[in-house]
């Protein structure tokens, strides 16, 4: 305890623009977290929709596909990506890549990066999705078609507004794992904040001061431990929000990474 | 052919071994998980205001904070400042009490489940609140939780890569690494690998699926 | 009204439609003609195939063979018109199935924008109105979820209604209800009929039967045992099945 405490412990923070330089670091995550935060999003939607499809083979195909990518480990996704992708992807992607993204993130290998982020997490959102609507009583969709409403507008009007409301504090976890997952990218060589870290506690670093690690660990960690404490602070005004505009509630059970999507809707 | 076979059969002692580092750390982690879990969830339920508190510190700090970054304070953190921990220690510790939190909510949520109405039916059956608890509410509670317990267990399966990636442990996703950065046979490697994990992750899934039978509800 | 029965062309016509689940016969053999205007309550025992014969005419369930005719034009649920009929069938559930994330003004405005084409100030001039006729006007803005099962059950009705549909369908639409609400819900049923809607009803009250049905259809194990005037039918059923049906709900 004297030791975490100790002032001189903390001194890096003031000194030689250490701090700065990890907040840079940080903010590599939070752009690479929003980027693939999107992009699943969009892709966790179409394969939910494509794995509820009425055409047997598609769903089934979509299914496996789910699977498979889930049930592995992200880090084994990120590393095998960064060992396996084709070069001219990867050329593909720095020619594609906005300019007005940080350089950190227009190099190559952050696509091998951004990619495994969003193959894991559309499947575990797609998941996630499907239960959210399949969790809705079957009687929404049968009135909506009694209605004569067309399958989009049902899914656009009926389905969805309601069946991802309800996955909503799944979903909320589901991105805070993903924020969090974000550091893993470090193991790859893309310069975010593990590795600011890792350059602050090296030796000879500005001027010769070695930051101790527990106390820089420490601090990164206390960042994401705020900004995803943000995170289901929003995701829950927005619930209440919802609560108070339809006289509903939905519960949730409390959000377990990856898997566990349970929902139940209370009249 | 497929190559991954003759990789696995030129190489079956070191994935064999990365295998059953890998079982050992998820077995090692699921126990601190399990024991740390439980009294956090106990705290989480306890009827003072100041340990629901540090109860609800514990959860929403090892939930929201990366694997990775915990790897480091562990391991690197504590050796530096003098700790003289191990690789094996410090891995295990970090996996164990990252899932605890997750064991915690799951416990907490298990025990709010069970309705109101099943204790009030309990209490003016004349039972205590312990017997109430004991009998009653523990029963069914164990029941909902099975399942997502399962879920964790399998997400901390694939998280113990993690600890692979960040500390000198060969575990199996280490031991492919080795032989697909020797071999360059880099798909046949990681094609065994996750052969492995989905070994471990399809027995998380039997286990549990046989738990859940043996505690169904019967109706 | 009842006369109308021998009209030339049946708004519904069901010509020896059969379905089963699995092994499980639940339509056999079943012809039915409903003509413009009349109110007919299907009535059996549970499980006896009502609500899958009702489902049939909108075409939520597939028919294994025979045939379903709607307004002359067949019924068919994988064809690209199957939407458009199905606009003008009004449904009413059993359990509401009010879409819970709108108010109640959204829900009955819904389907007249979107699937008709309607401007939305029409619509809700006119969603304001079939409120006002099914009793409720002041939960236009309310929550699905804020109201009583009796006023949800009525929304549903104003729902269907805001289509101008053909015909009605209501499966068991009392069924869900706590007894004092169920008069609320027969009254706006009886007013429609009254109006000259065509109605097909599966229902187990047998005094709204009586008093609003041009014709009662009784059905057992997937078969149309018998149909007539619900006066006939309560004071002598023909067949056996029927009359211990009837013995039973006398004796209730």
């Amino acid at each position: 305890m004297g030791y975490l405490f100790d002032p001189d412990n903390w001194e890096w923070l003031t000194t030689s623009n250490n701090t700065r330089f990890i907040l840079e670091g940080f903010l590599v995550n939070l752009q690479i977290a929003l980027i693939a935060m999107v992009f699943s999003l969009l892709v966790g939607l179409g394969l939910a929709l494509a794995r509820l499809s009425r055409n047997r083979l598609v769903s089934i195909v979509v299914g496996a596909w789910i699977d498979l990518w889930r049930n592995l480990p992200l880090i084994f996704v990120i590393l095998y990506l960064a060992l396996a992708l084709p070069a001219p992807w990867r050329e593909a992607y720095e020619d594609a890549a906005p300019g007005f993204l940080p350089d950190v993130l227009q190099e190559g290998r952050v696509f091998a990066g951004l990619l495994a982020l969003v193959l894991y997490n559309s499947a575990v959102l797609a998941e996630i999705m499907r239960a959210g609507i399949q969790s809705l009583d079957r009687g929404q969709d049968e009135a909506a078609v009694a209605l004569g409403l067309t399958y989009w507008q049902r899914m656009r009007i009926v389905i969805l507004p309601q069946g991802l409301r309800r996955m909503l504090p799944a979903t909320v976890s589901q991105l805070i794992t993903l924020n969090k997952d974000t550091t893993l990218v470090s193991i790859i060589a893309i310069q975010e904040v593990m590795r600011h870290g890792r350059i602050v506690t090296g030796q000879n670093f500005f001027g010769g001061v070695q930051a101790p690690i527990l106390q820089v660990f420490i601090f990164i960690g206390l960042l994401f431990v705020v900004t995803n404490l943000a995170l289901s602070r929003l995701s829950r005004r927005l619930e209440i929000r919802e609560q108070e505009r339809t006289g509903t509630t939905v519960q949730p059970v409390s959000g377990i990474e990856d898997q566990l999507v349970t929902v139940h809707a209370k009249r | 052919m497929s190559s991954w076979l003759e990789l696995l059969t030129d190489n079956f002692d070191a994935l064999a071994s990365g295998f059953w580092v890998t079982l050992r750390l998820v077995v090692g982690a699921f126990l601190v998980a399990a024991v740390v879990g439980t009294l956090v969830a106990a705290l989480r339920i306890a009827p003072s205001k100041w340990l629901q508190r540090l109860g609800g510190v514990y959860v929403e700090t090892f939930r929201n904070i990366p694997l990775l970054v915990l790897l480091i304070i562990a391991y690197s953190g504590l050796r530096r400042a003098g700790v003289p921990i191990g690789t094996w220690t410090a891995g295990i510790a970090a996996l164990g009490l990252y899932t605890a939190a997750y064991v915690a909510e799951v416990l907490r949520s298990g025990v709010f489940a069970v309705s109101r109405g099943q204790v009030e039916a309990a209490l003016s059956l004349g039972f205590d609140q312990r017997q109430t608890l004991r009998r009653i509410v523990l029963p069914q509670a164990v029941r909902t939780v099975i399942s997502p317990l399962g879920s964790i267990t399998i997400a901390m399966i694939k998280n113990s890569a993690i600890v692979g990636a960040a500390l000198a442990v060969n575990d199996l996703l280490k031991e492919a690494r080795i032989i697909a950065s020797r071999t360059f046979e880099t798909e046949a490697a990681f094609v065994c690998a996750a052969i492995g994990y989905l070994l471990l992750t399809i027995a998380a899934t039997i286990a549990v699926r046989l738990l859940e039978q043996r505690y169904a509800i019967r109706r | 009204m009842a006369d109308s029965a021998d009209a030339a062309a049946p708004l519904v016509e069901l010509r020896n439609v059969r379905k089963s689940f699995g092994d499980n016969v639940v339509l056999d053999e079943i012809e039915l003609l409903v003509a413009p205007g009349e109110a007919i309550v299907i009535a059996g025992p549970s499980g006896s195939g009502k609500s899958t014969m009702l489902r049939c005419i909108n075409g939520l369930e597939e028919v294994d063979s025979g045939s379903v005719l709607f307004d002359g034009e067949r019924v068919d649920p994988r064809s690209r018109t199957i939407g458009r009929m199905r606009a003008d069938i009004g449904m009413v559930f059993q359990q509401f199935n009010l879409f819970g994330h709108m108010t109640v003004l959204e829900n009955v405005m819904l389907a007249p924008v979107k699937v008709k084409g309607v401007e939305r100030d029409a619509a809700k001039v006119r969603a304001r109105e079939l409120l006002e006729t099914v009793g409720i006007p002041e939960k236009a803005d309310a929550a699905p979820a804020d109201l009583s099962g009796g006023q949800q059950q009525r929304v549903a009705i104003a729902r269907a209604l805001a289509m101008d549909p053909k015909l009605m369908l209501f499966d068991e639409p009392t069924s869900a209800l706590d007894p004092e609400m169920i008069r609320e819900v027969l009254d706006v049923m009886r007013d429609l009929a009254r109006g000259g809607m065509t109605m097909v009803v599966v229902t187990h009250e047998m005094g709204f039967a009586r008093e609003v049905c041009d014709r009662l259809v009784f059905i057992d194990e997937g078969r149309i045992v018998e149909q007539g005037p619900p006066a006939e039918f309560f004071a002598a059923a023909k067949s056996p099945r029927a009359r211990e049906f009837v013995d039973k709900i006398i004796h209730h």
